[in-house]
């Protein structure tokens, strides 16, 4: 790896720990003009990541050194993951092949020890939201391996970076399986971050909850880095979806960021008018909402591969 | 082109297979009525001519307009309720239709070696009759049926438009049955039976609309 | 080199006197099993050297009985690692059972000779002395499991052993006549079925595959593994779990080695029995209660992924390309491993749990890390490795048969990558359901408030340094991986792959080591961050939010049963999951009750039915009973009669 790529790296790095509240600050203000609202400060997020700096940290008395660690467990896993993502055409810090899996497996990681931090609060609010987490994230992985997946199998790439590149849109099948994935990754994005219509980040209580209520005894310390690691998946979701429509093959360096930013734009307008249209989901019929996704996922990897 | 649309005419029948909302059935035949419209024009585009209209129209008007009127007056006049009744999990059933459309598009590329035919169109007019089956099997309320039955005819015209390039006579014989289903649906709002109908007395005595 | 192998074995043959010759039982276990560890460590020494230096030594020692090739040594290499840790175990866990006045002495003598028999196994030339051992192995593994024969569970779980052991034994029988028959001798070495007709291979391909498979544990072979493992001392639970279920796949290998070619039959069966047993394995093991139980499934499920291995490495090997052989072969010997360490991990944890709380039912546990912090955190690295999560090395083998996947996809291209993505969704999806499984266990039993009062938890030396051996292999694999491949390597150039190139390092592990690395360091420096936080903000504890109610007991926690519950209702059927509630009728709180079990679907439908109508259809044969002797020589007469013409016809 040259010098001028491990710049590349650090600096998209660099670039998601920064900007990751901001895009998630952009979210809460659509969402609020859409519903007439004036809404909160697009910088909101940053102040509150502040705030929770300075307070005092509270654990539960119940809780063991997993509520320790597994904040940090979590921060640190889900930046590492994000270093294996393109920004842009930026390289990533790594990336070598195979590391889709270790994408994979990585948010993995951060998911088990998410889970234990939530049982050993010894509450059974937090068991509630434990389960269905580890219920929905099942059902979630194959997601991400029928669409991202699906266009390494295409293509014989198996490093995220080497397969957006890959995608050419070219004629108009390449597109129309594009936007079929982009699709199943819109619903994987809203799955994985908690968003509406599986979850709702705005209400407190525990029926409609699965990832609010798995922080619910946290406070100060942890909770910076619970929200902050969540601030960064929502980021990273995006930033998958964006890859698969971002021209990676244009020279013009500043055309190209305006572009990255253009879709990421409308990625947290299409976020934010789904919160606001849809209602959650009964809890029991998101397993079958997610195997609608992965159907898809499904038809559009077969039609792709049979019209040639 | 065709294609894309083949693949329009597939997400709907997903949608159809996991919605439990009868009115989103009637919806989803008006989309596909406007899909197959489309699609037989298509071919025309060139050079239109009024007697490559009439079918079409026809279509449309049956299709689009009528079928799907009738089937919500029946709905507002029984004051139907508004799930659908299904017999076995929702969950289960996306999966036996995703499981069977795989096999269809499996079989139809293993067949399109040997046959002149186009793949995509071929498999989803297949998978359409196979969904419309499952529908009749594993619903309980007789629109849902009616409904289902549409849903099995759109798949038969879509077939027929994907093995020949023409109009042969087997896709008129798919318009007539347009006109069948409507017979169907009219013996039903004449005996005002909204629920299942082939159960014990005492499910008929309940008569829960 | 072999020499030191043998004085090794032979020190641990002498350890059997002990057990029988001395009566004190405590002097007993320590002397025995000190001269095992120090035969086991005599022992390990020169199958490193061999497996580093990669020599296959034939040894003509003994007419040729032995052969040290390197999937031999690779095996005996597991079985040694495994064996050391479990036996120090064996030095605290037995103190109790010893108290207890149980015959812990014999047990000692099952144990030596099962151990002495499976290492005598692997490295067998001979199919006698292969198949005579093996049946020592199985016999020694069911008195071993007679400990505590006074209870009705072991007196079942054992017979399902005995049965099964036997059942597989008769049908490696019949592959070991075929193979003698084809090739007419007894050495594996001269096993050379070039010349033999296509369906006599695929035979002794079914037939090897049969049987080895009911030993390894494959669906639906596996209704033997969750009967027998919970009822065996923990030690034997452990061996059980991690060595001699892999002798099953050691036996498929070897299988496979004896066939001139391989047809891509093979791999497709051996990848879809695979794919099922792991999907399978992990949601039976959703459903359980018993730990040891939900442990076996769990056995079940991680044959599942070796067997994936296997199914790819055939695959590559009747396309004739290197580079999947090796993945898939190396892949699944990685594996074979890494299951042996963390399922001995694990199951050494849930003997040192059984003890002290007495119980192996995990919805009475529950707050075991605020009495032992360190045992928790072994048992949680246990959890970690087995889920194949990264930084641990249960990742390490599922990525590389994850990289098998995607080079079959890319070097045999059309179909096989529709159905290449299929096997990777699964893969992803197995992985999904051990997250929950182990999440639900760790969760229930080691945190949260004490469902049952805990009075004491204690965990002996002895018990926390084989802990911590298995745990620090866990870590050392998972962390820095090539030493490991490069036996791999060595064992896999030595017979399997013709041509040999060096695709297990053309994948950049440099990559995990530096991710694993940056994990722990990340981990490191924000835990100084928030040391220094802490410092200047503040800390406390306090309740957990109650929602109101003040009266929170620590039974109103999650239960396990509780945690899975959504997950086992999705194929109900299949897992034959039943829920039983009495609930309250009226508005004033009265006594409700809830309880679910889940059966094994093999077990249920298929075996028990099958045997009883096996056993209505013989108990019609007892018409032909009667109670004169003089009838039976008669028929016995009649038979000898019989078999002779056939003889004499034959010849």
């Amino acid at each position: 790896m040259e010098l001028n790529e491990l710049i590349q790296g650090f600096i998209s790095l660099l670039f998601i720990f920064a900007f990751s509240p901001l895009f998630a600050g952009i979210v809460n203000k659509q969402k609020a003009i859409f519903v007439g609202k004036v809404g909160a400060p697009v910088l909101q997020p940053y102040y509150e990541l502040i705030k929770l700096f300075k307070k005092e940290t509270i654990n539960a008395d119940s809780s063991s050194f997993i509520s320790v660690f597994s904040p940090l467990i979590n921060f640190a896993t889900v930046i590492i993951a994000a270093a294996v993502l393109p920004i842009g055409f930026w390289k990533p810090l790594i990336s070598f092949d195979g590391d889709i899996i270790l994408f994979a497996y990585l948010l993995g990681l951060a998911r088990f020890f998410q889970i234990l931090a939530a049982m050993d609060i010894g509450s059974s609010f937090e068991g509630m939201g434990a389960s269905r987490e580890a219920l929905f994230a099942i059902f979630a992985e194959p997601i991400f391996f029928f669409t991202v997946g699906s266009i390494a199998f295409v293509s014989g790439h198996t490093s995220i970076n080497d397969i957006f590149h890959s995608v050419r849109l070219d004629n108009i099948t390449v597109i129309v399986f594009v936007v079929v994935c982009s699709i199943s990754s819109f619903i994987l994005a809203v799955t994985e971050c908690s968003r509406m219509p599986i979850d709702d980040p705005n209400t407190h209580l525990e029926l409609t909850m699965i990832h609010e209520v798995m922080i619910l005894d946290n406070s100060g310390i942890d909770l910076f880095f619970y929200q902050l690691s969540s601030y960064i998946k929502l980021f990273i979701y995006s930033v998958i979806l964006t890859s698969f429509f971002y021209p990676f093959s244009i020279e013009n360096y500043w055309l190209a960021l305006l572009i990255f930013f253009v879709v990421m734009l409308f990625i947290s307008t299409a976020l934010a008018v789904t919160e606001t249209i849809t209602s959650r989901f009964k809890m029991k019929n998101i397993p079958q909402y997610l195997l609608f996704a992965t159907a898809i996922g499904i038809l559009n990897l077969l039609i792709f591969t049979f019209s040639g | 082109m065709q294609n894309v649309l083949s693949i329009l005419f597939c997400l709907s029948l997903f949608y159809i297979t996991v919605t439990s909302n009868v009115r989103a059935y009637i919806s989803v035949l008006r989309f596909q009525g406007i899909l197959l419209v489309i699609l037989m024009i298509l071919p025309f585009i060139p050079d239109l001519s009024i007697f490559a209209l009439i079918l079409p129209l026809t279509m449309l008007i049956v299709k689009v307009i009528l079928v799907p009127q009738y089937m919500t007056k029946i709905m507002n006049d029984l004051n139907m309720k508004r799930d659908i009744e299904s017999t076995i999990q929702q969950f289960n059933f996306l999966l036996l239709v995703c499981f069977s459309m795989a096999i269809i598009f499996l079989v139809s590329n293993y067949l399109s070696k040997s046959t002149d035919i186009a793949v995509i169109p071929f498999a989803t007019g297949f998978s359409a009759v196979t969904v419309g089956i499952y529908i009749i099997i594993f619903r309980k309320k007789l629109l849902v049926h009616v409904a289902g039955f549409l849903v099995l005819e759109n798949g038969i015209f879509l077939f027929g438009l994907a093995v020949a390039s023409e109009f042969p006579v087997i896709i008129e014989l798919g318009s007539l049955l347009d006109i069948f289903a409507v017979v169907f649906l009219m013996g039903i709002a004449i005996n005002k039976i909204s629920s299942t109908i082939f159960t014990n007395d005492r499910r008929i005595q309940r008569r829960d609309p | 080199m072999n020499i030191l192998f043998f004085a090794g074995l032979a020190v641990q043959i002498s350890a059997i006197i002990f057990p029988a010759v001395i009566k004190n039982p405590k002097k007993a276990l320590v002397i025995s099993q000190g001269f095992l560890i120090a035969g086991l460590l005599i022992s390990i020494v020169p199958t490193l050297i061999l497996l580093f230096l990669n020599i296959s030594d034939f040894d003509t020692r003994f007419g040729g009985l032995f052969h040290f090739d390197g999937l031999a040594n690779y095996f005996l290499f597991v079985m040694q690692l495994v064996a050391i840790p479990t036996t120090i175990y064996n030095l605290s866990y037995f103190r109790h059972y010893i108290e207890e006045k149980k015959p812990v002495r014999n047990f000692l003598i099952f144990y030596i000779i099962m151990l002495v028999s499976s290492q005598v196994i692997v490295i067998a030339n001979h199919a006698i002395l292969f198949l005579v051992s093996w049946e020592i192995m199985s016999i020694s593994g069911y008195a071993g499991m007679m400990l505590e024969k006074e209870k009705e569970e072991v007196q079942t779980g054992s017979f399902y052993y005995l049965a099964a052991s036997h059942a597989l034994i008769f049908i490696m029988y019949i592959a070991f006549f075929l193979l003698h028959h084809e090739s007419g001798s007894w050495f594996f070495t001269d096993f050379d079925l070039s010349n033999t007709d296509k369906y006599i291979v695929s035979a002794i391909f079914l037939l090897s595959f049969t049987s080895f498979g009911i030993k390894a544990g494959f669906i639906p072979f596996h209704f033997w593994l969750p009967q027998a493992h919970p009822i065996a001392p923990t030690p034997l639970s452990a061996f059980l779990s991690g060595v001699i279920i892999k002798l099953g796949i050691y036996g498929i290998m070897r299988t496979i080695l004896f066939l001139p070619s391989v047809s891509e039959w093979m791999g497709w069966l051996v990848l879809s029995v695979s794919m099922i047993s792991a999907i399978f394995g992990v949601w039976y093991a959703l459903a359980q209660h018993d730990i040891k139980k939900l442990l076996a499934y769990h056995s079940v499920e991680n044959i599942g992924i070796i067997g994936l291995g296997i199914g790819i490495g055939l695959i590559g090997s009747a396309n004739n390309s290197n580079a999947i052989m090796i993945l898939g072969y190396g892949g699944a010997l990685l594996h074979t491993l890494n299951h042996a360490v963390f399922k001995s991990l694990l199951f050494t944890g849930s003997g040192v749990i059984y003890q002290n709380l007495g119980t192996r039912n995990i919805e009475s546990m529950g707050g075991i890390i605020h009495h032992s912090r360190i045992f928790s955190l072994l048992f949680i690295i246990g959890s970690v490795a087995i889920s194949g999560i990264p930084p641990l090395n249960g990742f390490v083998s599922e990525f590389i048969i994850f990289n098998g996947f995607f080079t079959i996809s890319n070097e045999l291209k059309n179909n096989y990558s529709l159905v290449m993505l299929l096997c990777v969704v699964g893969l992803a999806f197995v992985g999904g359901l051990a997250v929950a499984c182990f999440t639900k266990i760790n969760s229930i039993m080691l945190l949260g408030a004490e469902r049952t009062k805990i009075e004491s938890f204690k965990v002996s030396k002895t018990e926390y340094l084989s802990l911590w051996i298995f745990a620090g292999i866990c870590i050392f694999i998972g962390f820095y991986p090539q030493p490991v491949l490069a036996i791999l390597n060595n064992v896999l150039a030595d017979r399997f792959v013709p041509e040999f190139s060096e695709t297990l390092f053309s994948i950049k592990w440099i990559y995990i080591n530096l991710v694993s690395l940056a994990i722990i360091a990340g981990v490191a420096l924000l835990y100084l961050l928030r040391l220094a936080v802490k410092k200047r903000y503040g800390i406390r504890k306090s309740p957990a939010w109650g929602c109101g109610y003040s009266d929170i007991t620590s039974r109103m926690q999650y239960s396990a049963s509780s945690y899975a519950d959504e997950l086992n209702t999705i194929p109900r059927a299949l897992l034959v999951y039943r829920k039983h509630i009495k609930q309250a009728k009226t508005v004033y709180p009265e006594k409700t009750h809830f309880e679910s079990h889940s059966e094994d679907f093999v077990d249920r439908n298929m075996v028990m039915p099958g045997f009883r109508k096996f056993r209505s259809a013989m108990l019609k044969l007892d018409y032909f009973s009667k109670s004169d002797v003089r009838y039976y020589v008669f028929f016995i007469l009649l038979t000898i009669a019989f078999y002779g013409m056939v003889a004499y016809l034959w010849s």
